[in-house]
């Protein structure tokens, strides 16, 4: 009940502020770019081949806007000093960190249904399935679940926005590229970076139409070691 | 060399920080050390450096040991006990070293372990000292960071809430790897891409209409099979259509030997078409994953096998020696590949027609049809009068034109028709390629006349385009020399706003006059003389590269043949289920490209505005 009361505040603050709504739609505005200059622009492509560029290009910018969304989150509480509001509500750190991601989770989901008529143009000349597009975005959101986790995490540690910003992208882009580190590791370093890749190893089956299970598992346990490193620091707050 | 100095600024940083702060900086130091063995073993492992990386990697963690022992012996009660905790804890971590260090070859040689044994043992370890290594790692470091925040006494709540959320953390981290680990072993998946088997098309259900003799079709599956499950329904309706000439049954293999042999039918998975003693035969895999390509374009493959058992092999000559547009041009602008399989599809032979072959006498009398492919240099005139001479016996011709390529004069003039000099262009509805003014060149049309030719483009207009890459316009002359009356039908229009470009420059000069160009015709002799011609304006229209992408030039070639050889009862989509290239006008482009790009962000933004604006003024009011 606390969580959804701090997800509800969360949620009404970005769309009762101006910032929320640019963040919605730049990221539609650059979609749309690279939709027509990268997709249905760039001469005749299979109509698979311009649904997998369209995930491929909404996935980059779910990553880019899960940290704009959640920079702020954390660290804007403490900025403004209504962090001492949370820690003495009734509220746990767990159920304050988690309502904050749903917060971040609604805006995410917000910005992705909006360009659901992207994919639905494809239906006009082209063949794609239904399930496939589910798929994609099933992919799309649980990529944002784990960027916004990390995200929060970022924003748990630092007192002003840019530097939560700065480490969440830094998070992000390590583990994008990790997976550069297997090809100079040995076992069983190789195999978890390899693995690990949030990217590469887990987003393109979806983009593909493909759902397995271990990709799933695997954003799913991301976004709960980065909600549950937030939790932590939270708590460490209340101790020291 | 490198080796050397990373090992030394790594080494040189940790203890830095170990001495410098004796709170926080101890259990960095021990990290330093841990990543300088990780270094050693895995980094420079074969190398000159190993050694010594691991070497002051191990010391760097003992001397890590010996500042905890120092700091813990400079203060007093709670935070001396904080420090015996964060001794315990980095005790704990460096157990992994131990463990670690269990599977190293000179322990395991040492144990003897080989094989599959050997493997288990290492997996098993290997699992063990990450989790390790974090439950002591991280509750030693959140200590520290509480005894620096606490510099003068460090409460015993803040130690115990330290170590507990260090271990939780530790342990859901770590539960981490086991859920990925089994996920991956167990992993379930389900591919959803597009996949939808064939309906039967509109040629095909004509074709099973019109059977004279009853046909059997013969699915060999085993009972449970995917892929018969997904062919049945496709069959049951061509049988529904056939009034009754079509009967569908399915076998298991195994369990009909005589007819399995019969038919020489040696496994499941086979489609048996039989019509009397002849049959023909064709492998739709009963693995549904590796039959899905297969089923996707059923019809093509039932009604080129249908084809070629119910109508008899026709030839369709390709006249050559003039340079003509063919299956083997080099320019893909030209190159008529797909075309030809296209016949080949429909049950036709495609011979070459030369000199050789006696161009200059007379057309082949088993000739179902001739195609002249836009010639680059003039036919001969004993070539045209070869070709007269069969129209006037009620032969068909296919003839295609070509801007900067031979008029055909007299050949088109015998048939009544002419076509223009210049390409034609239109700047508003063209198909995109270089992006540049040529481009307005590349016509698409949804302009069709009334004719068996257009009869299946005209049931779907507002879907397909044909698509004509430089084409000239096509008219009446008014008289024809073959036996008359002939009928002249316009098949495919231009746009109204179609000039044909004189000066070449795509643009439209004052002289230009734009109106409505026809870019095909069909010319049908009396029926004294029941000759048959289509003739269009553009040959890239029967291109490779225009017939894999525009499904209106798809059917506008192949429902012309039918149309000049008399099957225009069979002319019809040929149903497919495999993914199309998405090709669309420059027109559409527009439309998409400003609403996608602008529209929509707008109107969130807009309508986002709108919506924080009357909040904020809400708000104003209600303080008032």
């Amino acid at each position: 009940m606390h969580t959804l009361l701090v997800a509800r505040r969360d949620l009404a603050a970005y769309l009762h502020g101006y910032a929320g709504w640019v963040i919605v739609a730049a990221v539609l505005f650059v979609t749309g770019l690279l939709f027509q200059t990268r997709g249905l622009g760039a001469g005749p492509q299979l109509s698979h081949e311009v649904l997998e560029t369209f995930f491929e290009n909404c996935g980059g910018l779910v990553m880019i806007a899960g940290i704009l969304f959640t920079m702020r989150s954390l660290a804007e509480e403490r900025q403004l000093g209504t962090d001492v509001l949370l820690q003495t509500s009734p509220a746990t750190d767990a159920q304050v960190v988690v309502g904050k991601w749903l917060a971040a989770m609604g805006m995410m989901a917000l910005t992705l249904a909006l360009t659901l008529y992207m994919p639905a143009l494809i239906f006009v000349n082209g063949k794609v399935s239904l399930a496939h597009i589910a798929v994609g975005y099933t992919g799309l959101l649980s990529l944002a679940a784990a960027t916004t986790a990390i995200g929060i995490a970022a924003s748990s540690l630092f007192r002003t926005q840019l530097p939560a910003g700065i480490l969440g992208a830094v998070v992000l882009v390590t583990l994008l590229l990790g997976w550069l580190l297997s090809d100079v590791t040995d076992a069983p370093f190789k195999d978890v970076l390899a693995y690990a890749a949030f990217w590469d190893k887990h987003f393109t089956t979806f983009m593909e139409g493909r759902l397995h299970v271990r990709d799933l598992a695997y954003y799913a346990s991301v976004t709960f070691a980065f909600l549950l490193a937030a939790t932590k620091v939270l708590e460490g707050r209340r101790w020291q | 060399m490198i080796g050397y100095v990373l090992v030394a600024i790594t080494a040189f940083a940790a203890l830095g920080l170990g001495v410098a702060l004796p709170r926080a900086g101890v259990g960095l130091a021990w990290i330093g050390g841990l990543a300088l063995v990780y270094l050693g073993q895995r980094t420079f492992g074969g190398g000159d450096t190993e050694l010594p990386a691991t070497v002051v990697g191990v010391l760097v963690v003992a001397v890590s040991f010996g500042l905890r022992v120092r700091a813990m012996g400079k203060v007093e009660g709670t935070s001396r006990a904080a420090h015996r905790t964060a001794l315990i804890c980095q005790a704990v971590g460096s157990g992994a070293l131990l463990v670690w260090a269990l599977t190293t070859a000179p322990v395991t040689d040492a144990l003897g372990l080989t094989g599959e044994s050997l493997d288990r043992w290492i997996v098993s370890w290997s699992a063990v000292f990450p989790i390790l290594a974090l439950a002591g790692g991280i509750p030693m470091l959140l200590l520290d960071q509480a005894l620096a925040a606490h510099p003068v006494a460090m409460p015993s709540v803040a130690r115990t809430q330290a170590v507990a959320s260090g271990v939780a953390l530790a342990f859901g981290i770590a539960l981490v790897f086991p859920v990925n680990y089994l996920a991956a072993q167990h992993d379930m998946d389900w591919d959803v891409s597009y996949f939808r088997v064939t309906d039967p098309g509109q040629s095909t259900l004509a074709l099973v209409g019109n059977l004279s003799e009853p046909v059997e079709i013969l699915l060999f599956y085993p009972p449970n099979s995917d892929t018969k499950e997904q062919m049945v329904p496709y069959f049951e309706e061509l049988a529904a259509a056939s009034g009754g000439k079509l009967v569908v049954q399915v076998h298991d293999q195994p369990t009909v030997p005589a007819l399995a042999k019969e038919l020489t039918v040696r496994d499941n998975g086979y489609v048996v078409l039989r019509r009397g003693d002849a049959t023909q035969k064709f492998k739709v895999d009963e693995d549904l994953k590796k039959a899905r390509r297969d089923l996707k374009k059923l019809d093509g493959t039932v009604q080129k096998h249908l084809l070629k058992l119910v109508k008899d092999k026709r030839i369709a000559y390709v006249l050559t020696g003039h340079g003509e547009a063919g299956p083997r041009d080099a320019n893909p602008f030209f190159k008529l590949g797909e075309l030809k399989q296209a016949l080949i599809a429909q049950n036709y032979d495609v011979k070459d027609y030369g000199l050789d072959e006696g161009s200059a006498e007379a057309v082949p009398d088993d000739a179902a049809f001739v195609i002249v492919a836009a010639p680059e240099t003039s036919l001969f005139p004993e070539e045209v009068k070869a070709l007269e001479a069969y129209v006037d016996r009620g032969g068909s011709l296919l003839v295609y034109a070509d801007p900067g390529r031979d008029r055909m004069t007299d050949l088109l003039a015998y048939l009544g028709v002419a076509v223009g000099e210049h390409p034609l262009a239109n700047a508003s509805r063209y198909v995109p390629i270089s992006n540049g003014p040529i481009d307005r060149a590349n016509l698409a049309t949804q302009r069709y006349g009334s004719h068996a030719t257009t009869a299946t483009l005209s049931r779907y207009a507002t879907r397909d385009y044909v698509v004509m890459i430089s084409a000239v316009a096509v008219s009446e002359t008014g008289s024809t020399g073959a036996p008359g009356p002939a009928k002249h039908t316009p098949i495919i229009r231009s746009y109204e706003d179609t000039w044909e470009d004189a000066d070449g420059d795509f643009q439209r000069g004052p002289d230009e006059e734009g109106k409505v160009h026809v870019l095909a015709m069909a010319v049908q002799g009396p029926d004294e003389h029941p000759y048959r011609a289509v003739v269009i304006g553009d040959v890239s229209s029967a291109s490779d590269i225009v017939l894999t992408r525009s499904k209106g030039s798809a059917i506008l070639a192949v429902d012309s043949v039918r149309w000049l050889v008399g099957d225009e009862d069979l002319a019809g989509e040929i149903s497919s289920e495999e993914d199309v290239r998405i090709e669309h006008t420059r027109e559409g482009d527009q439309l998409w490209f400003y609403g996608t790009i602008f529209g929509i962000p707008v109107l969130v933004l807009a309508l986002g505005g709108l919506f924080v604006t009357r909040r904020r003024r809400a708000g104003a009011e209600e303080g008032r």
